[in-house]
């Protein structure tokens, strides 16, 4: 990687070697003719890595970013031997370097020189009047696919921002060819020493920054703190050992499970084990779609719920003796709640989880519009369950009888009502479409029977208080239970054909307002 | 008899607005280095701390727009890496790339050239360069450690008759370190430094009571003491308010841009009457509209200086010179002389007037021949 990479096998390193073999270079001869007595490695503001070598020649070598190797030197090795380094030639070498790097590629400084007069004992001495012997490209191409995962995370509602130690160059010709910034002008900050400026200035900055070049890794905590002042959350991919504090500090800090260092592994919220970002394109899918999920099904069990308690509340204001049996309504509470609320947590990621802008993190769980229609929804169940109750007691008074066409109301009213409640908004709802979650199916199917189970098994009706129906009292429950969610579907068509009247504008086909797991 | 005083404005190469004009002219050569016909627009602005550069380019930019930029600061403010961030701004427009053949936008522009010396130029502008000259080679020099390269210079010029007498006053901005001279010592240092060696060099003498006015500002000047923005100088890089000028920004503007065009084309004409001595002096106007190629006029004005009519002197020219865009750009070969200068030319024209430049021998100071 670009920053404090170790000497060892890094793969800017394993590229360098791979090369000098490709050139018919005799590195174990090199090894042992040149043998390495002491390394100055590169460090945060240390742009370069020089080794010290015993034998014939030069006693140094360095390599690193070209502006600093160049700094260094003061010859220049041609095809007549060294000369001295002009002007014109730290001007050529630095656009030549600027042009490699623009391609993109990241560009290495190679030169060799007399040891420094402080002797190598020194931790870091300064290193001068080297001689320039060339400039190395090493291209990194982007792999296929990054360009549509980057879309598909803008569409989301995320924007990737891209932090690198490479040079702005490179970095910009990278974010161009992924489409980082879309059609919006590509805005690059390139900075040495992100502390200098002033946090406001940097948060204000980061809130429009597509790709932070030139940064060394222990300036990315201020990066994800400047990002986090502008009111964003940020979440952040790492994998070096200095990575740390900014995963640590990120909203959702994610490494990477194979390169990754076991540091950065440890502080992370989430690690990708196969260290594919299209694993963390389908892992904020999944998530959005548990937390929809989760949504939903708290929706369900309040509204339905709620519905219950109204039916017990109307009953006991309307007269003693009129009330569920308690078998009867846990039996309700059994049948309508468990295999429903499962059905709906399971259910899979919608097709447009991933072209709508996230959640707000400071938004409830239940927004408050959402009380409103859940109030009504809840309303029109119990309203709808009361009538066979209603009617029962007119024709049978208190009993097995009439508790039974109201256990069938709304058990059934409910387990309908749970395929309506795969939506937040009805107006998003498509009837056609209501049967598509196959383990919600099986389990209102499941629950159904149960439901019906105590009309059909004595026992269990005598336990629960209710009495089998005939004919008439069936038919009225049986659409008493239908009720709701035709009530539901009936708003979802007049509030479409009322949004239709002034726009004449068709509705989408996907909708624009997000569904409940990722709306603000 | 016409009698006035002008004065003229000259600011040195670490002023942040001169600062920015050289960063967006050396984002020019890198653009004509790399690809001759890529296209490119550079905006700078500098404030403390952050460089802000806007680059609209027509093809993939093959240089490093922040690389550029910082290697300018550093070149001209002597601070290593400063300022550590700078902020791009950087969108593909592809409209901007190849030669432009056609006027995009209506624009005027103004050339001038007059006899007051060998390089046509007017003497309180040059004046106010030569004083520049000598700051920044003192802030280099005989006072590194206290005078910062920040700084301007200024000129009022004595004329009867539309033809300089003398040099009235000078004025000095500087930026002084916190240790470097204050009141007397630092008018005189200036004298001895700045002002005598500028007006020996010069062709206008001083006149008797001349005054010098010294603005010190403590600390050193550049981005960290005030901002600077792009095309901000455009009377100090043009004639110094002798003659009108447009207010369009030369620098930053690969010389496919008709602005640039159309100024330096202009110029050239300027110089062409005046050499031809058709006038002691000429200021040439030119004006496009959108679509294009020739200018739809080519007024001028001698100021009652010509030899012959100025209906005359401006046929001559629209029968002499060709002032369609392709023409210009290939007569002055713009897109050529970064590699011509060893990959820096725009950077150094901006660093001074973009006229009357002898050590770089601008092509739109040769005259052309007026049959």
């Amino acid at each position: 990687m670009a920053e404090g990479a170790p000497a060892a096998g890094s793969q800017t390193e394993r590229a360098l070697i791979d090369f000098a073999l490709a050139a018919g270079l005799d590195i174990e001869a090199l090894r042992a003719a040149r043998p390495r007595r002491h390394t100055i490695e590169r460090a945060p503001d240390r742009p370069w890595m020089a080794t010290f070598h015993e034998g014939e020649g030069d006693p140094v070598a360095l390599k690193g970013a070209p502006e600093a190797v160049l700094s260094r030197c003061s010859r220049i090795l041609g095809p007549e031997g060294s000369r001295d380094l002009t002007d014109e030639d730290r001007n050529a070498i630095l656009e030549h370097n600027d042009r490699l790097a623009a391609r993109p590629a990241r560009v290495l400084a190679f030169a060799r020189g007399p040891a420094p007069e402080s002797g190598p004992e020194d931790e870091a001495p300064e290193l001068s009047g080297l001689t320039f012997l060339g400039l190395l490209a090493m291209a990194d191409p982007v792999r296929p696919g990054v360009r549509e995962l980057i879309a598909k995370i803008r569409r989301a509602g995320i924007r990737p921002v891209l932090i690198t130690g490479d040079q702005a160059a490179t970095a910009g010709a990278v974010a161009r060819e992924v489409e980082l910034s879309g059609d919006d002008p590509l805005r690059i900050v390139d900075s040495t020493e992100l502390a200098d400026l002033a946090p406001e200035l940097l948060a204000a900055l980061a809130r429009e920054t597509h790709v932070f070049a030139r940064v060394a890794s222990h300036q990315k905590l201020a990066i994800v703190k400047a990002l986090q002042s502008a009111g964003r959350v940020v979440a952040m991919t790492g994998d070096g050992e200095n990575d740390g504090p900014a995963l640590a500090a990120a909203d959702v800090g994610v490494a990477m499970g194979r390169e990754g260092t076991e540091l950065a592994r440890d502080v992370a919220n989430v690690v990708i084990r196969d260290d594919e970002l299209a694993t963390l394109v389908e892992a904020i899918a999944q998530g959005r779609a548990i937390y929809r999920n989760i949504r939903r099904s708290l929706e369900f069990l309040l509204t339905t719920n709620m519905s219950e308690i109204a039916v017990s509340i109307v009953e006991a204001a309307h007269g003693p003796g009129e009330l569920e049996s308690p078998m009867e309504l846990l039996w309700i509470n059994l049948v309508t709640d468990v295999l429903p609320g499962l059905g709906l947590a399971l259910a899979d990621p919608d097709p447009d989880v991933m072209e709508v802008p996230p959640r707000s993190a400071a938004d409830a769980i239940v927004p408050s519009t959402d009380y409103r229609r859940m109030a009504l929804d809840s309303g029109t169940i119990a309203l709808a369950a009361l009538v066979p109750h209603f009617v029962g007691l007119a024709r049978y008074g208190p009993g097995a009888r009439t508790r039974g066409m109201t256990f069938l109301a709304l058990s059934q009213g409910q387990l309908l009502y749970t395929l309506v409640c795969q939506r937040r908004d009805p107006r998003e709802l498509r009837p056609g479409r209501l049967l598509e979650n196959r383990r919600l199916d099986a389990a209102l199917l499941a629950s159904s029977a149960i439901g019906a189970a105590p009309f059909f098994i004595p026992g269990l009706g005598r336990l629960l208080g209710v009495a089998p129906l005939r004919g008439g009292d069936l038919l009225l429950s049986l659409g008493a239970a239908l009720a709701p969610t035709a009530a539901v579907l009936a708003r979802r068509s007049v509030r479409l054909s009322l949004e239709r009247l002034p726009h004449e504008a068709p509705s989408p086909a996907t909708p624009e307002a997000p569904p409940c797991a990722t709306s603000s | 008899m016409r009698n006035f005083v002008l004065t003229s404005e000259a600011v040195a190469a670490g002023h942040p607005d001169k600062l920015c004009d050289q960063i967006s002219d050396a984002v020019v050569d890198a653009s004509l280095m790399d690809d001759p016909m890529a296209g490119c627009v550079a905006e700078c602005a500098l404030a403390s701390g952050i460089a802000f550069l806007s680059v609209r380019h027509g093809r993939e930019p093959g240089f490093d727009p922040a690389a550029i930029t910082r290697r300018v600061l550093e070149a001209e403010t002597g601070a290593p890496g400063a300022p550590a961030t700078v902020m791009l701004d950087m969108v593909r427009l592809p409209e901007l790339a190849g030669p432009s053949a056609e006027a995009d936008r209506m624009t005027t522009a103004f050339g001038y050239a007059c006899d007051h010396g060998a390089d046509l130029m007017p003497r309180p502008l040059m004046a106010a360069h030569r004083l520049r000259e000598r700051l920044e080679a003192a802030s280099r020099g005989a006072f590194s450690d206290w005078l910062s390269p920040d700084g301007v210079a200024q000129v009022a010029m004595r004329f009867a008759d539309r033809r300089p007498q003398a040099v009235e006053a000078a004025a000095l901005g500087v930026f002084v370190a916190k240790d470097g001279p204050e009141g007397a010592d630092l008018e005189a240092a200036l004298r001895r430094e700045v002002l005598d060696p500028a007006l020996e060099a010069g062709d206008i003498p001083a006149s008797r009571e001349l005054r010098l006015v010294v603005q010190r500002q403590p600390g050193a000047g550049g981005p960290r003491a005030h901002a600077g923005l792009t095309g901000r100088k455009m009377s100090s890089d043009t004639y110094g308010g002798f003659s009108r000028h447009s207010s369009s920004a030369l620098s930053g503007k690969d010389p496919s841009r008709v602005d640039r065009i159309a100024a330096y084309a202009a110029r050239q004409a300027a110089v062409s009457v005046v050499a031809a001595g058709l006038a002691a002096e000429c200021e040439v106007q030119l004006s496009w509209v959108p679509g294009d190629e020739a200018p739809v006029t080519v007024e001028i004005d001698t100021f009652d200086s010509a030899v012959e009519p100025e209906s005359e002197i401006a046929a001559r020219l629209a029968r002499s010179v060709d002032f369609r865009l392709g023409a210009v750009i290939e007569r002055l070969d713009l897109h050529g002389l970064p590699a011509l200068h060893d990959g820096v030319f725009y950077r150094l024209l901006a660093r001074g007037p973009h006229f009357g430049r002898p050590e770089l021998d601008l092509p739109w100071d040769r005259p052309l021949t007026l049959r």
